[in-house]
C-alpha cells in the first residue's frame, strides 16, 4: 500500500464522514472534497497536532458561486501535499483562523480578508494586505460579482450601473 | 544666444556620466535583474560612467520597471519629482511601456506614461540588457543632438 493510501486510511478512521471524500490524484497529492466550518476544523486540528501535517503552504480562495471556497494547502514530512478545503457561504463568510496551529498563515489570511471579504476570527491585528492604501470599503474584487469596469482607478470608487438604468445607446441617424 | 563655457560644460558632465535611479513601480522582478545585469562587470555599462545611486536627489536618468499599481503611483509621481531638473525617465520592460498583461488588472493604473512622462521605452519580457543599453545609447545621442543644435 502506498504512502497516501495510508494516510487517506488513517484520516477516514478517525473521521467516517470523510469515506470516498479524499482522492488521490497523482504521486504525493491528496485532495479533500470541500467541508462545511464545523467538521472542517475538527479535521484541521486533528491533522495539524495528531495527523502529522505540520507544514502550512498557502490558503487558495474562490468563489463557486452561493460559497467561497478556501483551500488549505499542507504537507507532512512525506512530502505529501494535502487539500482541505473550507466553505462559506458568501452572504457571512466567518471563518476561524488558524495561526493556532500555524503561524505563517496570517499574511495568507489578510488576503482573504481584502479580496473575498471574509471575516477571519482569531487573526493578531494589523494592517491590511495587499490592496492599496484608500481602497473603498466593502469592495472584494476576487469575487465573482465584481467587475473591473465599474472601477474608477483614479478616484478609486465603485461605480456599478442601476438595475433598472439600462440605457439603450441611440442609434446614429441613417447617412443620406 | 550661444551658452556659457559652464553651461556647456555642465552638458558635457551629464552627458558623460548620467547617474541612474532605480525604481520599481510592481514588476515581477525580471527586469530588475536585467538592470543589475546591465550594470555589473558582464555587459558593465559603468565603464560609460553610467552609476545606480540609491536617492532620486543624485539622479538624472529615472529606469522604471513594471506595470504602475495603485499604490506606487503616488509614490513614483514623489520620486519624480524630487528629481533635479533636466531628468529622463525610461519606462524598462513590457510592462512597464504599456501595463502589458496587467494593464486592466483592478490594482493597476497602467504603463508609467500613465503616470509620469516617459523619454525612451525598451521593450521585452524581460528587457535585454543590450536593449537597455541601446536606449541610453539612444537617449544620450539625442542628448548631444538637442545640444548642439542649442549652441
Amino acid at each position: 500500500m502506498s504512502k497516501e493510501e495510508q494516510v487517506i486510511q488513517q484520516i477516514v478512521a478517525k473521521f467516517p464522514f470523510l469515506e470516498g471524500k479524499l482522492t488521490n490524484p497523482y504521486d504525493r497529492r491528496i485532495h479533500a472534497e470541500p467541508l462545511y466550518k464545523e467538521d472542517f476544523e475538527k479535521v484541521l486540528d486533528w491533522l495539524a497536532t495528531e495527523g502529522g501535517f505540520d507544514t502550512f503552504h498557502l490558503v487558495i480562495g474562490f468563489d463557486s458561486g452561493e460559497n467561497l471556497e478556501f483551500v488549505y494547502v499542507l504537507s507532512n514530512a512525506d512530502k505529501i501535499i494535502l487539500n482541505v478545503k473550507q466553505y462559506a457561504p458568501k452572504s457571512n463568510p466567518v471563518i476561524n483562523s488558524v495561526v493556532k496551529y500555524y503561524k505563517n498563515c496570517i499574511w495568507h489570511e489578510r488576503e482573504l480578508i481584502d479580496l473575498f471579504g471574509a471575516t477571519v476570527e482569531g487573526l493578531p491585528e494589523g494592517p491590511h494586505y495587499p490592496l492599496p492604501d484608500g481602497w473603498p470599503e466593502g469592495q472584494y474584487p476576487m469575487r465573482k460579482d465584481w467587475k473591473v469596469e465599474y472601477f474608477d482607478k483614479n478616484t478609486m470608487t465603485y461605480n456599478p450601473p442601476a438595475p433598472e438604468a439600462k440605457e439603450e445607446t441611440p442609434e446614429a441617424p441613417a447617412e443620406n | 544666444m550661444a551658452r556659457n563655457v559652464l553651461q556647456k560644460a555642465i552638458d558635457w558632465g551629464r552627458r558623460k556620466s548620467p547617474w541612474l535611479v532605480h525604481f520599481n513601480a510592481g514588476a515581477c522582478n525580471g527586469c530588475d535583474i536585467e538592470i543589475v545585469d546591465a550594470l555589473t562587470p558582464r555587459y558593465d555599462i559603468e565603464r560609460f560612467g553610467i552609476i545606480q545611486r540609491g536617492t532620486p536627489r543624485h539622479g538624472d536618468v529615472l529606469a522604471c520597471t513594471g506595470a504602475v499599481t495603485l499604490q506606487t503611483r503616488d509614490r513614483l509621481k514623489m520620486v519624480y519629482e524630487q528629481m533635479p531638473e533636466p531628468k529622463f525617465v525610461l519606462a524598462i520592460g513590457t510592462c512597464a511601456c504599456s501595463g502589458g498583461i496587467f494593464a486592466d488588472c483592478y490594482c493597476v493604473s497602467g504603463g508609467i506614461d500613465s503616470v509620469i512622462p516617459v523619454s525612451a521605452y525598451i521593450p521585452g519580457c524581460a528587457a535585454r540588457p543590450e536593449a537597455i543599453i541601446d536606449a541610453v545609447v539612444k537617449l544620450l545621442t539625442y542628448l548631444a543632438q538637442a545640444q548642439k543644435a542649442a549652441d
